[in-house]
């Protein structure tokens, strides 16, 4: 599947402009939302191909989101992607983020800009 | 006898004892007054004659003396028998029960009552006795141990729960016997494998288990246990196994572990800021920087590289000490891994001078990793090679089949070790002397390798020559060696996870955490 639309949910504005920035460059359509809620929203009202979603958000955690995406609403979005992207890790969110079927979980300190794009091509291989 | 106070049988002669001396001593004044009456009356005697007084007194003295003798005489079997009462009941008293043998009570009759009621009582209380151990059936042991913090779980020569004391971490299975509810870590040797290498080579055997929690999945609050167990083959108490339930210190450790935690996430967020922006700034300069500015820049992403690699490092000592560090084994290509880290380890060592040569062949069995951890004992290898090594030194990794393990070496030709120290270089913050004078470093760096490796099943070792270098050597298990054994364990949903995982993309691992 291509992936072409990219949903960033991220509260840290120094590293989601990092991403932001690079994704565009390389060509794809980003959105950008800082909040838990905001991020929600724009996740139902539009079908991305690909949500980067981190887990301390404000307003809302991404394990929040993601099980409302994956589970109580999954017919909206049965096509798009999740990567789960943290730099705080705990045992039940990745174990949430398994269970919810998200497509990856990142440590964010250990990929750079060119590793997640790297990833992001990954996912549109027929293996994944 | 103060308000609220109970009345004690005790207190019955006494007060019986007074009323009577009170009636015999009214009795007495009345009798000694009617005689006194007559006399005047029949005129023997008047008033004013001093006889008359005296005989009065006289009268009144000597009945009141012969009737509380008397008294004293009648109600001597009811003070007995009170006092026999009393103390059969419990009450607390200053003298000594009657002793129903004595002659006197023989004589007066009272003996009889007295045994009647010492008989009765033991009686009583024998059958009570019986009555109590019958229906709780708590042996002293027990009683005992609900006092501790201590448990004992016994286990038969069929290795079945036979004994758990009331508190032990067990549960029942739907059959009706029972299970240890406890997660044994797999860095350590599990509870099961410790059995089974007993069974297979021991007649007796003793084994230590430190910070073992209980299953998460529990209903039970979760608690944490050092554990002592002892084998012995073919008894019929095979296995003793003895538990301290040590959750209030070591819930504290726990709670700096989640500091740790807390702490690592906050300095991954700039790290994570200036690694992006670095291979930003790479790739976007590509061609435009001089040869000084690329090796500055250079620089700059390995030492940001370096800091991410402590950073993960910390955590992970930290997880592993406190039993919370858990590896995920899957189907890994060992040059898959170490490609994922290449460039990385490259920049390494070109930046301090050194050349690292890798040859790992593609075709080398797959083994069963957790491909991020094994990730972080190259970077820690390789890192220390580049560290012990001198400038221009080349710095070789090598992969080879042996047995079941692929084993890698990492191999330089630096400054090396004595004999000496080589034995404490995997122990936490150990450095040498030598290594303090000379290279900058914390010390964790092969302590989390050795645990990583040993996650694994696999060893890792040293052979070490001073000035002329150090191999580090560490294995890993083939995957078809322990694949069914991944697939068939129930601790972890390992299966589940080996299934999952074919469309899970992780720079990290699930239980790990």
């Amino acid at each position: 599947m291509a992936i072409k639309t990219i949903l960033c949910i991220e509260d840290d504005r120094l590293i989601g402009e990092m991403y932001v920035r690079s994704l565009r460059k390389a060509g794809y359509d980003v959105d950008w939302m800082v909040s838990g809620n905001d991020g929600l929203v724009a996740a139902r009202n539009k079908p991305y191909d690909l949500i980067l979603l981190d887990v301390m958000l404000p307003e809302r955690r991404g394990s929040e989101i993601l099980a409302t995406l994956r589970s109580k609403e999954k017919d909206m979005i049965p096509n798009t992607k999740v990567l789960v992207l943290t730099n705080f890790e705990q045992d039940e969110e990745s174990r949430m983020a398994m269970e919810h079927h998200a497509d990856g979980y990142l440590i964010k300190a250990d990929i750079t800009p060119r590793k997640l794009l790297s990833i992001i091509e990954s996912l549109e291989t027929p293996d994944n | 006898m103060a308000v609220g106070q109970k009345p004690q049988i005790k207190d019955f002669y006494q007060r019986h004892n007074r009323t009577s001396a009170a009636i015999v001593v009214i009795f007495q004044f009345v009798s000694v007054a009617v005689l006194a009456g007559a006399m005047l009356v029949s005129g023997i005697l008047t008033h004013q004659e001093p006889i008359f007084w005296a005989l009065i007194c006289l009268a009144l003295a000597v009945g009141i003396s012969v009737n509380i003798i008397a008294l004293g005489v009648i109600i001597e079997p009811m003070r007995a028998i009170t006092a026999a009462l009393s103390y059969v009941a419990g009450e607390k008293s200053a003298s000594r029960p009657p002793n129903s043998n004595a002659k006197r009570y023989d004589k007066d009759g009272t003996k009889p009552m007295l045994d009647l009621i010492y008989k009765l009582t033991y009686e009583n209380d024998t059958e009570q006795r019986h009555s109590t151990a019958a229906t709780s059936n708590v042996p002293p042991i027990e009683a005992a141990l609900s006092h501790t913090d201590a448990s004992i779980i016994i286990f038969d020569a069929n290795n079945s729960i036979s004994y758990a004391s009331p508190h032990a971490p067990v549960h029942p299975k739907p059959d009706g016997s029972q299970q240890l509810d406890l997660m044994f870590d797999s860095g350590d040797i599990t509870f099961e494998y410790w059995l089974k290498d007993c069974q297979v080579n021991k007649m007796n055997s003793e084994k230590l288990w430190t910070r073992i929690h209980t299953n998460p999945d529990s209903a039970d609050e979760p608690r944490i246990f050092d554990i002592a167990a002892s084998y012995s083959r073919d008894s019929e108490t095979q296995i003793v196994m003895v538990l301290q339930d040590r959750t209030s210190q070591y819930e504290p450790d726990e709670k700096d572990l989640d500091f740790i935690a807390f702490a690592a996430h906050e300095l991954r967020g700039p790290i994570t800021v200036i690694r992006g922006y670095l291979d930003v700034f790479d790739e976007e300069l590509e061609g435009k920087l001089t040869a000084e500015q690329k090796t500055l820049l250079g620089r700059l992403v390995v030492s940001s590289n370096r800091l991410s690699t402590y950073v993960n490092n910390i955590l992970n000592v930290s997880r592993y000490d406190k039993k919370h560090y858990r590896v995920e084994l899957t189907k890994q290509r060992l040059d898959d891994i170490y490609g994922s880290i290449a460039h990385d380890m490259d920049m390494r060592a070109g930046t301090l001078g050194r050349i690292l040569a890798v040859d790992i062949a593609h075709d080398l069995p797959t083994v069963a990793a957790d491909a991020n951890s094994i990730t972080e004992v190259f970077a820690n290898l390789v890192d220390n090679a580049i560290k012990y090594s001198n400038e221009g030194g080349i710095i070789k990794v090598t992969a080879k089949p042996a047995g079941d393990f692929v084993e890698v070496s990492v191999a330089d030709n630096g400054i090396g070790m004595p004999d000496g120290v080589v034995h404490n270089l995997f122990h936490k913050f150990y450095r040498s002397h030598r290594s303090r004078e000379q290279v900058a470093g914390s010390g964790i760096g092969l302590y989390i390798s050795k645990a990583i490796v040993e996650s694994h099943g696999g060893t890792i070792s040293v052979r070490s020559s001073e000035n002329k270098g150090s191999t580090f050597t560490f294995s890993l298990p083939i995957y078809s060696s322990v694949e069914e054994k991944l697939k068939a364990s129930d601790n972890g949903n390992n299966s589940e996870v080996i299934k999952t995982k074919q469309n899970w993309i992780t720079n990290h691992n699930m239980y790990r955490g």
